[in-house]
């Protein structure tokens, strides 16, 4: 346990810089989506009301008032949480491809530590789990401050107020990286985490068979894929509409779990028995 | 401890951000209006069965919503898990899935698709094969039969049979009828005739025989020719109200045959108006029809919108009025005739209305700030307004700001 922990905060220091870039970038790129968007809001407002003569009714009649929803849909807000997306999607394979490539093959150091190398397996997955979840907390709270920045710069008369929620509701990629309730979370995450640790399988097939290996991992993924939508597939195609929806989330909790566990119990196999440095 | 400051501080603020942002949002009121009936007169008791599916938009935000004598409930509300499991169904259909939960299992979830009497549910829908995709007259009809009493199922796939003349190019099974032990069942035919080069539309009875697993032709209720002159074309339907409920047991079925007449405006646009019209009615088990005269004072206009019995209640939209006529076939009299106004109503708003049992259900279709949403209970027979009231949203705060309220369907339960 105290192995795993020093190497989850062992991987999440080899990170760090990166991480925090991207936490900068998120930050400074938001916030400027709030003002940029307000300002020519706030121009075209200028422009109707005091060069056109337009009266203040007519003119929310016409444009509407401004509301965050004018935020979320600006490419400076979402430009940043597309990039965290990427990096983490690419550091998901090269968490493990630097210790091959580096300078020094750290790899070799790592799996000759006294301990499980399946610890050094699940402290890299727990690291890009984190920072997942550390980035969508960014988020959470970025809202209520952009928000108050809407706030200042647009008068009350011109805008329509959202709570947090109805600005997460309304723009369905915040909804599924903030769903309704916790459960839902769970299932979103959880869902995430499998994707991360079936990947982790693949790679580690790439590692111990090589050329070979990446046809075995896609076969691996491809079946991995297969054994998590089985009860959908037979829903819909073999015994047509024969489960309830509650008996399809059960049958769909358990193949999501057999295939976790499956990939843990192989990569295990692999990292022990196969592995070639 | 310190050497791990990175893994503490992570772990702990997602936590805490993550965990404190859903016991907010768990905790924290919808900002959505609550709406309620609001009596202004007649008994609560009518509308203790009512159910309005209705949606609200502000500025582009909304949600829908079912309202009723208890409150308003939106479809946010709802946790994630009543939502998959499916809250939104029709009561009837969650009364048959948990008392007949196998024999359910595999079956559409559009009530219209079964029919219950003491002892026996049916089921019948429609299918084709897959496999090969679609093709004409390749239909076959799902069959399910349950015995109540012996708990005893049949299933089967059986196919349409095809007539050789003809090519069915679609059709939908709109009656599903046990007479003297026996299924049967109506299905409207949309077919092409090769003799005559023509589009038919017909009724069809199949008698389904259980034992052999088969489907037979048994009779044409009535077959006519969709165009009859370029300007003028035929339809012909079943009359029934009931295309929401599970299927019940009766013995004549009522249908409409008339002939309708296109005025061309322009390139755009033209109106269509009933010239001549027929009603007849269908003994499912001597397989006679009897043409249902209509009086006079029934104008062409006037629409057969459901049979209760013996009753066939016609409405017409008379100057933004609703004009009910109920027009008894067994006596061959008139029984009443109603004028609903509906006050406040304007022309744009419209209104939505709902025949159940021998009660009218009349609510306008939308509504904004500034109008009114009133409700109308009225008795067909004698005309009295059992139940007046509104719909008035209760956080007064937001009534400043311009919002739409759009009934979508007036439900009621059994």
């Amino acid at each position: 346990m105290n192995r795993y922990v020093k190497l989850v905060n062992f991987e999440l220091g080899r990170f760090m810089k990166v991480y925090i870039a991207l936490i900068g970038i998120t930050i400074i790129s938001q916030l400027a989506a709030v003002i940029v968007v307000s300002k020519s809001y706030l121009n075209n407002a200028n422009q109707a009301m005091n060069v056109d003569h337009m009266a203040i009714e007519t003119f929310i009649e016409q444009y509407g008032r401004m509301s965050f929803n004018d935020v979320t849909n600006s490419i400076f807000f979402i430009g940043p949480i597309a990039l965290c997306i990427v990096t983490l999607l690419i550091y998901s394979l090269f968490i493990w491809y630097r210790d091959w490539f580096g300078k020094n093959t750290f790899i070799y150091r790592l799996l000759m530590l006294p301990t499980a190398r399946l610890n050094v397996y699940l402290a890299k997955a727990s690291a890009i789990f984190l920072f997942v979840l550390g980035l969508v907390g960014l988020q959470i709270l970025l809202l209520p401050l952009e928000r108050m920045i809407l706030q200042w710069m647009v008068p009350i008369d011109l805008r329509w107020d959202l709570s947090i929620n109805e600005m997460i509701r309304n723009f369905d990629r915040l909804g599924i990286m903030l769903p309704y309730s916790i459960a839902e979370f769970a299932i979103h995450y959880g869902i995430g985490f499998m994707a991360v640790i079936v990947l982790f399988t693949i790679i580690m097939f790439e590692r111990c068979y090589r050329l070979k290996g990446i046809l075995l991992g896609i076969g691996y993924g491809a079946l991995a894929l297969i054994v998590f939508f089985l009860p959908v597939f037979v829903q819909e195609f073999m015994l047509y509409n024969y489960f309830y929806p509650e008996e399809l989330f059960m049958l769909m909790l358990v193949t999501g779990l057999l295939v976790t566990a499956g990939s843990i119990w192989m990569s295990n196999h692999l990292l022990t028995r196969k592995i070639r440095v | 401890m310190k050497r791990y400051w990175k893994l503490i501080l992570l772990v702990s603020f997602t936590v805490l951000v993550i965990g404190a942002f859903y016991i907010q949002t768990s905790t924290a009121t919808s900002r959505l209006p609550e709406f309620a009936f609001e009596t202004v007169n007649g008994d609560e008791k009518e509308i203790e069965k009512l159910t309005l599916e209705a949606s609200f938009i502000q500025e582009g935000i909304g949600d829908s919503f079912q309202l009723n004598a208890d409150g308003t409930t939106y479809w946010s509300e709802y946790s994630y898990f009543e939502r998959i499991l499916g809250v939104n169904q029709r009561p009837k259909m969650e009364r048959l899935q948990k008392d007949y939960r196998n024999f359910m299992r595999g079956k559409s979830m559009t009530p219209y698709h079964f029919y219950e009497d003491e002892n026996l549910l049916v089921y019948v829908n429609l299918t084709w094969d897959t496999m090969n995709g679609y093709q004409p007259n390749d239909f076959e009809l799902d069959i399910g039969i349950l015995d109540k009493v012996s708990k005893e199922e049949t299933s089967f796939q059986a196919p349409i049979p095809v007539n050789k003349n003809s090519m069915i190019y679609s059709m939908d099974v709109e009656g599903i009828h046990i007479i003297d032990g026996q299924l049967k069942i109506i299905s409207r035919n949309y077919s092409y005739d090769k003799q005559s080069e023509k589009d038919i539309t017909a009724y069809q009875v199949y008698l389904v025989d259980i034992a052999a697993e088969t489907i037979q032709n048994e009779a044409i209720i009535t077959a006519k020719e969709d165009e009859d002159s370029s300007n003028q074309y035929r339809e012909v339907r079943i009359v029934n109200n009931k295309w929401e409920d599970i299927q019940q047991p009766m013995e004549q079925v009522v249908f409409e045959e008339g002939l309708i007449e296109e005025s061309v405006i322009d390139e755009w646009e033209s109106t269509y108006e009933t010239i001549d019209r027929e009603l007849f009615q269908y003994d499912l088990a001597t397989g006679e029809k009897e043409e249902i005269k209509l009086p006079k004072e029934i104008s062409n206009n006037a629409f057969p919108y459901a049979v209760n019995d013996e009753i066939i209640y016609f409405t017409e939209d008379v100057e933004g009025k609703l004009k009910l006529t109920s027009y008894n076939i067994e006596s061959e009299e008139l029984e009443a005739k109603q004028t609903i106004a509906i006050p406040d109503v304007t022309d744009e708003q419209g209104y939505m209305y709902k025949i159940h049992g021998d009660k009218v259900y009349v609510v306008p279709a939308t509504k904004n700030a500034e109008q009114d949403l009133p409700l109308h209970i009225v008795h067909l027979k004698t005309g009295d307004t059992l139940y007046e009231g509104k719909i008035t949203m209760k956080n007064p705060k937001k009534q400043d700001i311009d919002y739409n309220l759009d009934i979508h369907s007036i439900e009621l339960d059994e």
